[in-house]
């Protein structure tokens, strides 16, 4: 059975494996961290939101202080999440789930899509 | 002095006693549905009555409280205002039964009317000013009544109240342990004066103030003694605890229904007040068995500057997210923290040594809005609250304040009240956040007109209006923020201070794939007239902040772009100031987006056409601003490509990026990088 987890993450209980909710891919294991079954793009923050002076201050964040990592679908190309981190700062395991307290619970009438 | 397991015990709620227990029980039919209904509109009284007295704008946009709470200091319910204060409210009222009730010198008695605004006592930053009564029935403590309100102006080092240079708590001014300003209904007038000569640059405003908040209090007094002799004190004992037992027990419920688990979020704050650097604020939210733990280990240490906190305002700041979102359909109660454990590491910056400079903590506190924000979404996407999921927030949550000699010759010091109550919401899973949204802290705010801001204060709006391209991006978009720009008027000089942030790195982050919204700077022109160019009639002049940071009009001047976060500035008349806000996060991916929604933003001015191409993948005509579908399908196909072609295989990525970190200089306050753990020694003197 799938449980929709995220707008783009949905797991399979039977198999506990993530996968994209567009596309279907397996995006690994579901007691991991499903960035690692991603594609990742370090983005300029300049490159989204656009600088309008020169200078320190300029309307756009510092690139220097801070980057934009898009993880994507390998199947679809879909941004699946996204982190704005300082360069070199670990990556974000933002959602670790009780596998098996969610195998054991009914789900709920809108989780079960 | 300060015991900070006291502060920590007193916002959680006490064991229900036999008595009260007893007493919920015997509520008859309907008793709960009229009479907490009752209660409620006590306390609304009971605020109109402080806004109809008190004179601060603070007090009259929003920052406020009106709460009763039980007679061993639980909350039983509040009229807001903001939801900081509603947990906070309950740590002077255990203090003070707890140190001075048997203490013959000071005691608790009938009339009695106490006052405090030290955030070592349970408040949020000495600008939140409270007063609190005990409530007795029939010669026995039924209650206790607390109305609290911003204060903006604290006699601190820097006019205000946010004292963003401070170093210590000794550059912030008046902190008032709880203290009893009246005994038998009657305030002591030489405690009044003993304010004034604290607060000597807006003495009027104080004292009217205090007394705006007595009134308030003494309002909802006499109301509850009315409903005490007219149903009995066991009615409004047991009433009390079955409002407390209402939220508990729905709280409980909803947290069950969550997937048991752990969702993380990190944000990132840009200055400590007095120099640029990067800190980290960290959660970890556990759902576990129908119980919640909100820790916030990994956040960066402590340090000189004015941007820390305590434990008690993250706890705070907790609330204004779980009242506001997930529960925000129960009673405004106690009951909420049966079933939430909250963490804050101490020797962070969200828990500092008690001698820290803390005025500026809710710029602090406000961090939890975006963290919580996108932790809380996470673990409610699944269930039944989907309609809940919301980013909320960015974290600079504050605004200019400015002090000076008014037009009338009145000496005036105040947060402007547009900015505080015009940032955006973010986006939702099903709709665009609200540009120009609200104040953070307080969804009850309520923004100044032009005419009451230009009548109060020395300023003229030069523009006043929503700012392009401030949302974060997604399928939904979030709601952008305001750009507001005055020119000092009639008056020679004035000057202020804004402890605002998020200049060089905007903490937020999106949600499912939709983007932060972007970061702001201060502005300000000097050397310029904008009064002589008006009398001359010139049109060109500044439309928003872009045109007035990018020089794009005949002001002239010295063009000033500079962190948000600025100690005293000084401006003469007719020299500019911007105070402006940020928009809030998107949601979801970009490529979703309808176009005919991007081009209606296009039109609407909130994005600009770069923005529609280059980000929205968009493409339409410039005159007719019509969608080009076809040409958009294939631009959208050409970037999903671009995505493939520059992404890497995670393994492959983190290899390179965790060789990497930001510049030494960038990490001065950091902590141990990553780990965030405190690698100084902090010198206070």
């Amino acid at each position: 059975m799938r449980r929709r987890i995220t707008e783009y993450l949905e797991l399979e209980l039977d198999t506990e494996r993530w996968h994209c909710v567009r596309c279907g891919r397996d995006l690994g294991d579901a007691r991991g961290n499903y960035k690692h079954g991603c594609l990742v793009w370090e983005r300029d923050p300049r490159d989204i939101h656009r600088p309008v002076v020169e200078g320190t201050y300029t309307f756009a964040p510092d690139p220097e202080w801070c980057r934009v990592l898009e993880f994507i679908c390998p199947g679809c190309a879909g941004l699946v999440e996204v982190e704005y981190l300082p360069p070199g700062h670990p990556v974000t395991h933002d959602i670790e789930l009780d596998i098996d307290a969610l195998k054991a619970a009914p789900p709920s009438a809108e989780a079960a899509q | 002095m300060f015991n900070a397991e006291m502060v920590t015990r007193a916002m959680a709620p006490e064991e229900p006693t036999e008595e009260e227990m007893r007493d919920a029980d015997a509520l008859g039919p309907g008793d709960y549905e009229i009479y907490s209904e009752n209660v409620n509109l006590m306390l609304q009284e009971g605020k109109e009555v402080m806004t109809k007295m008190g004179i601060s704008s603070m007090l009259h946009s929003g920052d406020t409280l009106v709460a009763v709470y039980t007679a061993r200091g639980d909350l039983v319910s509040a009229v807001l205002g903001t939801y900081l204060h509603s947990v906070t409210g309950q740590v002077p009222i255990k203090f003070v039964r707890e140190r001075f009730a048997d203490d013959p010198s000071v005691g608790v008695s009938e009339g009695d009317i106490y006052y405090c605004n030290e955030a070592l006592y349970g408040g949020i930053h000495n600008p939140d000013q409270f007063a609190f009564m005990p409530v007795f029935a029939d010669g026995e403590l039924l209650a206790w009544v607390v109305s609290g309100a911003h204060q903006s102006e604290t006699g601190g080092s820097e006019p205000g109240g946010e004292v963003t240079q401070a170093h210590t708590r000794h550059d912030e001014g008046m902190k008032l342990t709880p203290i009893k300003i009246g005994e038998r209904y009657r305030l002591k007038n030489d405690l009044l004066l003993m304010m004034e000569n604290f607060i000597s640059r807006a003495p009027r405003m104080q004292v009217t103030d205090v007394k705006a908040r007595v009134a308030a209090c003494d309002r909802v007094r006499i109301r509850l003694q009315e409903l005490a002799a007219r149903r009995g004190s066991s009615l409004v004992r047991g009433l009390f605890r079955r409002m407390i037992q209402q939220t508990s027990a729905g709280v409980r419920a909803r947290i069950e229904s969550w997937p048991d688990g752990v969702y993380r979020h990190n944000v990132f704050m840009d200055t400590t007040g007095h120099e640029d650097g990067l800190l980290r604020a960290s959660v970890a939210v556990t759902v576990r068995a129908g119980r919640l733990t909100l820790d916030f280990d990994g956040t960066s240490p402590e340090h000189e500057g004015s941007y820390n906190a305590f434990t008690n305002v993250i706890r705070g700041h907790c609330a204004v997210n779980l009242y506001q979102f997930p529960f925000h359909d129960f009673p405004i109660s106690s009951g909420m923290f049966d079933h939430i454990d909250i963490n804050v590491p101490h020797g962070s910056f969200f828990d500092a040594d008690p001698e820290a400079a803390i005025s500026c903590s809710p710029l602090v506190g406000a961090m939890v809005f975006p963290l919580l924000g996108v932790a809380l979404s996470k673990a409610m996407y699944p269930t039944e609250q989907r309609d809940l999921v919301c980013g909320f927030t960015a974290s600079s949550a504050s605004a200019v304040m400015v002090a000076g000699t008014n037009q009338h010759g009145v000496r005036v010091t105040d947060f402007m009240g547009y900015p505080l109550n015009a940032y955006g919401l973010a986006a939702r899973s099903d709709r665009d956040g609200i540009d120009v949204w609200g104040f953070p802290h307080g969804p009850w705010g309520k923004a100044p007109d032009v005419e009451d801001i230009e009548s109060e204060f020395p300023l003229l709006h030069v523009y006043q209006k929503q700012q392009r391209d401030t949302c974060g991006y997604g399928r939904y978009r979030g709601g952008v923020g305001a750009a507001v720009g005055y020119a000092v008027y009639r008056t020679s000089h004035l000057a202020f201070t804004s402890s605002q942030k998020e200049s060089r790195f905007p903490a937020h982050n999106g949600l499912f794939g939709g983007y932060s919204m972007t970061v702001v700077p201060g502005i300000r022109v000097l050397g310029a007239d904008l009064l002589e160019l008006m009398a001359q009639g010139e049109p060109n002049l500044p439309t928003d902040d872009y045109a007035l940071a990018g020089g794009d009009s005949a002001l002239g001047g010295e063009i000033i772009v500079e962190h948000q976060t600025r100690g005293i500035r000084i401006l003469r008349e007719g020299e500019v100031l911007a105070a402006s806000t940020q928009g809030s996060g998107g949601y979801g991916d970009v490529l979703e987006r309808d176009p005919e929604a991007v081009v209606a933003d296009l039109r609407a001015d909130l994005i600009s056409a770069w923005t529609a191409r280059e980000v929205f993948a968009v493409v339409h005509d410039p005159e007719t601003l019509l969608v080009d579908e076809p040409a958009t399908a294939r631009l959208r196909d050409e970037h999903r490509a671009r995505r493939l072609a520059n992404a890497r295989p995670y393994g492959e990525f983190i290899e390179e990026w965790e060789r990497r970190r930001p510049p030494e200089a960038v990490l001065k306050y950091f902590g141990e990088w990553p780990s965030a753990r405190p690698n100084r020694v902090v010198v206070r003197i």
